[in-house]
């Protein structure tokens, strides 16, 4: 395939790698001379000096006989601008555009782009799921005088509570483990003198009060 | 004497994005002619250059913030404008104003400056009617405007 990249940034440059691994043919623009020096060294040379907003640099950078375009530069406005140009202009048949903020992704889909990419977004989501796989899940409220909750919690490769017993951890009042996971079986022996080793799932009924210093400690 | 009376053609205002050179003539040149005009810009000192100006103060409200934002664009009621004229120093930023005043606020009108005037035709084949400053003058530009 043939892919035309604007931006020589850190996400130009790492789809860029990616596509000459893979044997595709790539040219990539940027107006910045030392980011470009900088990918020219990284990756050879696929590299045009330009605004990818006018078309002479398009047309020099092979844009007519693209596969994709992708705007990945820093300015969503320049972005947006070299997609449509691409679509419009060149009739490149995927267009791809990067964003960093859910602002502009209705209006760059109005206009014809046909892939709009919220960077933003999708960093958000990675952490979110991380989080929820590493550290705390909840699986359940319980109602009552005091409200409580269910919760999961897997041991993080960094806590300083692996080697431990928890009859020797300090946990908050409020927090009583009921069951160690390892490796998908309940573990018999007693709750407070198993040690822990990382990766160990453990469910737990706390106050709510006690969230943040539970991930501290077991992340 | 009120806008109304001497604004034949509508009362909708219209919105100026840029307060440089080319946004603060056109500003004080429609408010002259009785436009109600908003011009937005992000620097604070260029908008504080502009009310140290004589200006009919009734017609024409400055306002810190992003012509290309929606919120911003919305604070300024957009929607109750019929003229956009995008004015920065930069065409794209010019074009993204434009195309969202378009299609997102539906503004009849809205018309981009810039400077490159080899963009033009492509430019124009994107759906954004340009201006740029050699071809036309403010005056005609106004004039234009007045008429719709």
């Amino acid at each position: 395939m043939n892919v035309v990249i604007f931006g020589a940034n850190k996400v130009g440059r790492s789809i860029a790698e990616w596509l000459l691994s893979d044997w595709h043919e790539v040219s990539i623009i940027d107006n910045d001379h030392s980011k470009l020096q900088d990918t020219e060294d990284e990756l050879g040379s696929v590299v045009i000096q330009g605004d990818a907003t006018s078309e002479e640099i398009l047309r020099l950078s092979g844009t007519s006989r693209a596969d994709i375009f992708i705007a990945a530069s820093d300015s969503e406005a320049e972005n947006m601008v070299s997609c449509q140009m691409a679509k419009e202009v060149f009739e490149v048949d995927n267009t791809i555009c990067l964003i960093y903020s859910e602002e502009n992704q209705s209006l760059f889909q109005l206009l014809g782009i046909d892939s709009v990419i919220d960077l933003t977004a999708v960093s958000l989501r990675t952490v979110q799921e991380n989080l929820n796989v590493d550290v705390i899940l909840s699986l359940m409220d319980i109602p009552g005088s005091t409200p409580a909750n269910l919760i999961s919690i897997r041991i993080s490769e960094g806590s300083e509570t692996i080697g431990e017993t928890l009859s020797n951890l300090s946990l908050p009042n409020g927090v009583s483990v009921k069951m160690i996971i390892r490796s998908g079986a309940i573990i018999e022996d007693s709750v407070e003198d198993t040690i822990l080793r990382d990766e160990d799932q453990l469910l737990v009924i706390t106050d709510s009060i006690n969230l943040d210093q539970l991930k501290e400690l077991f992340q | 004497m009120t806008s109304k009376q001497k604004n034949n053609s509508s009362d909708k205002k219209v919105v100026i994005v840029g307060c440089g050179n080319y946004g603060r003539r056109l500003a004080i040149t429609l408010t002259e002619s009785g436009k109600e005009v908003v011009i937005i810009d992000k620097s604070r000192a260029k908008l504080e250059a502009l009310s140290q100006l004589s200006i009919n103060s009734d017609l024409l409200v400055g306002f810190l913030g992003d012509g290309t934002i929606a919120a911003d664009l919305l604070e300024i009621d957009i929607g109750n404008s019929d003229l956009f004229i995008a004015t920065t120093s930069s065409d794209s930023i010019n074009a993204l104003a434009a195309q969202k005043a378009r299609l997102i606020f539906g503004v009849d009108e809205a018309i981009c400056l810039m400077s490159d005037v080899s963009k033009q035709k492509l430019y124009e084949k994107l759906g954004i009617k340009i201006v740029n400053h050699t071809e036309i003058t403010t005056e005609s530009l106004i004039n234009s405007s007045l008429e719709n």
